[in-house]
């Protein structure tokens, strides 16, 4: 591909997009550019084979095209400068039309003779002096101007001279009508609010709702004002992705700028969280750009909800009023945005200290219950203890007792062995002298020995006889005798006389 | 969008437990650490996604855009 060439062409688009004031891919695609600087066409019919270039394009750029291609772009135009340079009619006049792009201009007049042809309408503007100039404008830029044209309207138009080749007449190419004057403006703001009111289309119940935490953002606003500045020095660092759309916005630029920048972002970006649409402070006619049918209708529209930050000295924008959020100036819309991240940090750190010293209560509130059974238990161990220690030292003293005793004992034991034995010996030996002498004394005292020394035994039906009394005179006794037995009878009883 | 929606859940849940310890009379220990750890770990999230981030700015190519048929 010829980088060279292609880069050629897109200058090429640039510029004429600007001078036809509409949008780089009206004129030609990426696509078919890319496609020229590839393949080459030189000529016509290889042209006409490039996708998205017909017949219509052809007649409107082909031949410039062409040119450019055939690596003679600046020649081209240069080569009309030769002095001796004989044009033909289309080409002469192909050469002076890019000449009067020259002569773009603002020209304030009053309105006369407008006729709407549908797609585009013819008017003209004069002075006192009776100077006209007739002026043609499309549809589309008539309605981005926001204005309806009345005879004796005075505006001011924006645009430049153009020769039109079938007709070979002048006429002005417009691209925006404004109003001149407060009164009128204010006039024109008034008349188009309540029509737009009237539609429903400032309604609060057709308002979208921004997310709460916006981070894909569509900026819209100049490079060059103050606004950009305030916006993003105010709205704070939270990782937000800003897509930046640099729009005029004031002057005629601004009509054309400001409702592109949403419809741009509509269809590029639908996935953004918010658009933005900020600007400083101005009167009436300085935001007249922002007051407009096709913007209003555009932000109305919009997939994607609209935050203006748009400040004003008296009357709202009506942009502002068709917008999901309004607030009055650019760092108010940079604080809208913020506030929720601001606040979630905010909230995430009460929440968290709630939950952490809610937590941290019940946990003492437990462990509070658990130290109470804590005390409480140990309290009847101590108790458990005490009792098991003073059993164990009544135990250990009456096991010292038990010792002592059996100490004792077994002394006692051991010492009573001793005197047992001894002891013994001696009872045995006085048991034995008892015997000897118990024997001795059985000896003395036997009644058969008794007997046998002349004593015998008297006895009363068996009985021994003690005493006198216990007999009675005529009783018959048993008289034992040593070697037998005698019966007699008692025949007196004399008592012994007591001594 | 995915990012944003998490910090968004993530506080809605937070604020979930919150309301839970709110509204128990004796709150069981086990659930409440429970709720505890949970929130811990909503809290880390929701506090890395709230960490300052350079934001990106990025100045629009119109000449990029999608083409029109």
């Amino acid at each position: 591909m010829d980088k060279n060439l292609l880069q050629k062409l897109k200058d090429w688009r640039m510029k004429t997009a600007r001078r036809e004031n509409v949008e780089l891919f009206r004129v030609i695609s990426n696509q078919a550019l890319e496609d020229i600087a590839e393949k080459k066409p030189q000529e016509k019919s290889e042209l006409l084979e490039v996708k998205g270039i017909k017949e219509k394009k052809y007649a409107k750029y082909g031949e410039e095209i062409l040119a450019m291609v055939r690596g003679a772009g600046e020649e081209f135009f240069e080569s009309f400068k030769e002095e001796n340079k004989v044009f033909e009619v289309g080409e002469y006049l192909n050469f002076l039309n890019e000449k009067l792009l020259d002569a773009e201009a603002r020209i304030k007049g009053e309105v006369s003779e407008v006729k709407d042809r549908g797609n585009y309408l013819f008017f003209d503007i004069k002075d006192k002096e009776e100077s006209i100039i007739s002026c043609f404008i499309w549809k589309n830029d008539y309605q981005t101007s926001g204005i309806n044209l009345e005879e004796g309207m005075e505006v001011i138009i924006w645009g430049y001279p153009n020769v039109y080749k079938p007709r070979g007449s002048l006429s002005f190419q417009t691209k925006l009508i404004e109003l001149v004057g407060e009164g009128l403006l204010k006039k024109a703001y008034e008349e188009l609010k309540k029509k737009l009111e009237n539609e429903g289309l400032f309604a609060p119940e057709r308002k979208k709702t921004l997310p709460k935490y916006v981070q894909k953002i569509g900026l819209i606003t100049s490079h060059q004002g103050a606004a950009i500045g305030d916006f993003i020095s105010n709205v704070g660092n939270y990782g937000y992705k800003i897509k930046f759309y640099d729009s005029r916005v004031e002057g005629k630029q601004a009509f054309f700028d400001l409702a592109r920048g949403m419809k741009w972002f509509n269809k590029n970006f639908p996935d953004l969280d918010a658009l933005v649409l900020v600007r400083g402070g101005g009167s009436l006619e300085s935001l007249q750009a922002f007051n407009t049918e096709v913007l209003v209708r555009e932000i109305a529209g919009s997939k994607i909800p609209v935050l203006a930050g748009i400040g004003h000295e008296q009357d709202v924008t009506l942009a502002a009023l068709a917008a999901d959020k309004m607030v009055s100036t650019p760092t108010a819309a940079a604080l809208e945005i913020r506030r929720p991240w601001d606040e979630a940090i905010h909230g995430l750190e009460s929440r968290e200290k709630y939950i952490l010293n809610t937590f941290q209560n019940i946990i003492i509130e437990n462990k509070n219950v658990v130290l109470e059974a804590e005390r409480t238990l140990s309290g009847i161990l101590a108790d458990i203890f005490e009792r098991f220690r003073r059993a164990r030292e009544r135990l250990k003293n009456n096991l010292v007792k038990i010792k002592m005793t059996i100490d004792q004992d077994r002394s006692y034991l051991s010492n009573a062995g001793k005197k047992l034995s001894t002891n013994f010996e001696r009872l045995f030996s006085n048991f034995v002298n008892l015997i000897k002498s118990m024997a001795e004394k059985i000896a003395l005292h036997d009644p058969e020995r008794q007997l046998k020394l002349g004593y015998s035994l008297v006895s009363l039906r068996g009985r021994i006889v003690r005493s006198v009394k216990d007999v009675r005179v005529g009783d018959e006794v048993d008289v034992k005798m040593s070697d037998g037995e005698l019966r007699s009878k008692i025949l007196n009883k004399n008592y012994a006389k007591r001594k | 969008m995915q990012k944003e929606s998490n910090l968004t859940q993530s506080l809605k849940k937070l604020e979930e437990i919150v309301e839970w310890f709110e509204s128990q009379q004796e709150v069981d220990v086990e659930k409440g650490l429970e709720k505890v750890k949970e929130g811990a770990a909503l809290i880390k999230a929701s506090k890395e996604r709230l960490k300052k981030v350079e934001n990106e700015f990025e100045e629009v190519k119109k000449d990029l855009e999608k083409e029109v048929e």
